[in-house]
């Protein structure tokens, strides 16, 4: 693992999924955007914050991850709202 | 001096401990997105059964375990409790240290303890399908196998990046009878968009939920059999099922007269650690002197550095979300610490015990982890989940403690699963690719004073 990690084929164990990931699905695990996790998880094996600056801006590194995940009841609020959504928007367009 | 202490089956438990009962702060109610409100049991009505809704809500202190739950509960519990004869012997330190072993449920963890209680509320409300979320299987097996003993289907959505590196688990959960998909799936509306950006996803945590949950609250309007939704750790009733862990453990604690001073489970979500301790913590809120302790990895201290506070789910502070640890968004982070600053996902009940300095929370670094793992496996035998590893390497630091305090202590660990499916982890270890590193207590102090301007909860 992670001598040169840019090369996304080293692997290290997502705490969250329980199994083994390169760094290119933490960079992308946020719908296209970097895990909140990414840096800390990474940052002993190379120099991640400088290669998610370059992705991201390193202007807008800092407030990328100033962002709060949702508590697990809120996010659930959110999703049966996007379902119903989903299903009234399949409705209209039958 | 007995190595197991075995439970008749007679002794099991008949009610789950609520410790919402006992605590001597009220839990802060989460707050509703959209109208700042509570969020109500109506609010979760499209994804869980309402019986189950009124365990989450619920403040009675003891709630009966169902019959039929027993009867499935009796596969394999009681579980036994373990002295750790052969750990004592090459620590060498003052202290007896006793494990509670959940790695022998048929899906190898404490998962089951809520997955066969979930099952049966479901299906007593009439649901003929639950779907849910997992990334390696933990919770995805569990509940596969509780649907095939209440005859419901499981549909599980499992992240891709683990469908395809861990066929175990996914293969135990169609020994079991479920459907395992791997997520992002074209099954759903939020599977079929992501698979159009990109058709070779790996897919995430997050896309797998909104999956689990558009197949329950779209299931009757799309044709499907009634459906519902189903979590595996966090939620207030989930952890309320995993009490029988202590519960039992006490019991057996009293057949040979002792009584822990330290307690330990290593805590994700927090359900096998509530479950070992919650019972516990009501000794404790009574006086007794314990210490609890609930063990992280240090790279994602949700627990650990935070203060507790209401906090807000975006930048421009328009989303109030459920009281927990944080670190506070306008924390403007060095970029080098920031994502596991802000890692969040434990239960609210455990936050609010460690608020209320009922629960210390303690952070162990990888290493030190799977050190107390091989530890484990080359005294007790047991080759332990790495999750569970977290709590092992703090027994081995409290019998230290204990030595170098020249105190004689009881331990009392809960050895939450085995690690059979998980070798790869050990492998890593033994390869030499696992590295540690350590947040600055400056950088943290920093953070934490951009918190001072909001709104504490109501203690
Ligand atoms: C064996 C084991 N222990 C502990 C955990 C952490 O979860 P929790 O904190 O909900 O007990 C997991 C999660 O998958 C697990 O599989």
């Amino acid at each position: 693992m992670p001598e040169e990690n840019s090369n996304n084929t080293s692997e290290i164990r997502c705490p969250r999924l329980g199994s083994p990931v390169t760094f290119s699905y933490c960079e992308t695990e946020s719908s296209g955007q970097p895990c909140l996790k990414c840096i800390s998880c990474w940052t002993p094996y190379f120099d991640v914050a400088a290669a998610l600056a370059e992705k991201l801006g390193s202007e807008n590194l800092d407030s990328y991850f100033s962002r709060q995940p949702k508590p697990k009841v809120v996010t659930l609020i959110e999703l049966i709202e996007k379902a119903r959504k989903t299903v009234a928007d399949s409705k209209n367009n039958a | 001096m007995p190595v197991k202490i075995q439970l008749h089956e007679n002794d099991m438990p008949r009610e789950w401990y609520n410790i919402v009962a006992d605590m001597p702060n009220p839990l802060q109610p989460p707050l509703h997105p959209g109208t700042f409100q509570p969020i109500g049991p109506e609010d979760l009505a499209p994804v869980f059964p309402m019986n189950l809704i009124e365990q989450e809500v619920s403040s009675e202190r003891w709630i009966k375990i169902p019959e039929e739950v027993l009867e499935k509960l009796l596969i394999w519990r009681p579980t036994p409790l373990y002295r750790a004869v052969r750990l004592e012997k090459y620590l060498n330190c003052p202290v007896k240290i006793y494990y509670k072993n959940e790695g022998v449920s048929p899906a190898g963890s404490h998962k089951p303890n809520t997955a066969i209680p979930q099952v049966y509320y479901n299906k007593q409300f009439g649901v003929k399908r639950i779907a849910t979320e997992t990334g390696a299987g933990q919770w995805g097996s569990a509940l596969s196998f509780a649907c095939s003993q209440f005859g419901l289907e499981a549909k599980v959505y499992m992240v891709r990046v683990s469908y395809e590196q861990k066929p175990y688990r996914r293969l135990m959960m169609n020994t079991w009878g479920a459907t395992c998909i791997p997520s992002p799936s074209a099954e759903t509306q939020a599977g079929r968009s992501i698979l159009a950006q990109d058709p070779n996803s790996p897919g995430s945590l997050g896309i797998a939920i909104s999956e689990a949950v558009e197949d329950a609250v779209t299931s009757e309007a799309c044709g499907r059999p009634m459906t519902r939704y189903s979590l595996g750790s966090v939620l207030n009733h989930v952890l309320l099922h995993q009490t029988v862990i202590g519960l039992e453990a006490k019991k057996q604690l009293e057949e040979v007269n002792d009584y822990p001073d330290v307690i330990i489970g290593c805590a994700g979500g927090g359900s096998n650690f509530a479950g070992i301790s919650f019972p516990f913590v009501r000794d404790k809120i009574a006086g007794k002197q314990i210490d609890i302790l609930a063990v992280e990895p240090l790279s994602c201290p949700t627990m650990t550095k935070g203060p507790f506070a209401y906090d807000f789910g975006d930048t421009v502070k328009m989303t109030p979300l459920m009281a927990m640890h944080t670190l506070g968004h306008a924390y403007v982070p060095a970029p080098i610490h920031a994502g596991g600053l802000r890692y969040h996902g434990m239960a609210p009940l455990v936050s609010q015990l460690i608020m209320d300095g009922l629960v210390e929370p303690r952070a162990i670094p990888q290493l030190e982890t799977f050190s107390a793992g091989v530890t484990w496996a080359r005294t007790e035998g047991f080759i332990s989940a790495p999750e569970t590893n977290h709590a092992l390497a703090a027994v081995i630091q409290e019998a230290r403690r204990a030595k170098e305090e020249g105190k004689e202590k009881t331990i009392l660990v809960n050895w939450s699963g085995h690690g059979l499916v998980d070798l790869a982890a050990y492998d890593a270890y033994f390869q030499g690719k696992l590295v540690d590193y350590e947040m600055l207590q400056d950088d943290i102090d920093c953070s934490l004073k951009c918190l001072e301007e909001y709104p504490k909860p109501k203690l």
